[in-house]
């Protein structure tokens, strides 16, 4: 296999992914670019052309509200399964191991070895940080997120509102306001209940080949074993 | 980690930070303009 062939099956999954999110950007673009023209044409405005809906604030809303509760579904779940316990599924680790378990387990401290990342082999702050760092990552992209939604969210609702002849509201008014909680809790309850359902149906159902899943023949009271 | 193009599992670790934040900074400035 050729270097750039194996780079493309050594990546695939986030190239796969990546590639689909950029479709599907795209597509949110077009349907919502129509979406909002179909209101603007209906209240008598301008209908909107591709490079002003890519720069308005409705598609910047739909895109980051989205996105932050995506990123706190990863760091809920993240963060979550280090205490929180699952019986029977592979998403959780084993019944014995809740908590940040030991040097020993984690390859830390006295248990680093040469191919260990310089900052596990550090200690110290940079350990500490090290240690939680996809967890903060997801962290930071979610509050990030949310508050660019916040921001856009505004934005777009006081267009709304001028369109309507109505009063543009502060940027504290509009995150008390329902528009503004009805975005945000519509995408955590969704993001919520896939968790749940991940953690649950992974004890009795399996995916042959994925990691996400326990082997087929496992039985459905091991805890912690990957497919 | 590196293939003949130059590409590297870092590249593609850096890319997806660069695409997330470079998209938050670009949706909340289009926010604050238009507010």
């Amino acid at each position: 296999m050729s270097a750039a062939g194996r780079f493309l099956r050594n990546n695939s999954l986030t190239l796969v992914f990546g590639t689909a999110f950029l479709l599907a950007l795209a597509g949110q673009a077009a349907a919502g670019m129509a979406d909002l023209n179909n209101q603007l044409v209906a209240a008598g405005l301008q209908p909107l052309g591709v490079a002003g809906y890519l720069t308005s604030s409705q598609f910047a809303v739909d895109v980051t509200e989205n996105w932050q509760s995506e990123y706190l579904q990863f760091f809920l779940y993240i963060f979550g399964t280090v205490w929180l316990l699952q019986r029977g599924s592979p998403e959780s680790k084993e019944l014995d191991k809740a908590g940040p378990e030991s040097e020993r387990e984690q390859r830390i401290g006295p248990h680093a070895t040469d191919a260990s990342p310089a900052w596990a082999r550090a200690g110290g702050a940079r350990l500490a940080v090290y240690s939680r760092s996809l967890g903060l990552v997801m962290a930071l992209f979610f509050v990030g997120s949310w508050a660019s939604q916040s921001i856009t969210g505004w934005s777009a609702y006081n267009a709304d509102q001028l369109r309507d002849l109505q009063a543009p509201v502060t940027w504290g008014q509009y995150v008390l306001s329902a528009d503004f909680w009805n975005r945000t809790l519509q995408n955590w309850q969704s993001e919520l209940l896939a968790i749940a359902s991940m953690a649950i149906l992974s004890v009795y159902l399996r995916q042959r080949g994925s990691p996400e899943s326990k082997p087929v023949g496992a039985a459905h009271t091991s805890t912690g074993v990957e497919g | 980690m590196r293939c003949e193009g130059g590409l590297t599992v870092r590249t593609l670790f850096g890319l997806c930070i660069t695409v997330v934040v470079g998209g938050l900074a670009y949706f909340t400035t289009i926010g604050l303009l238009q507010r």
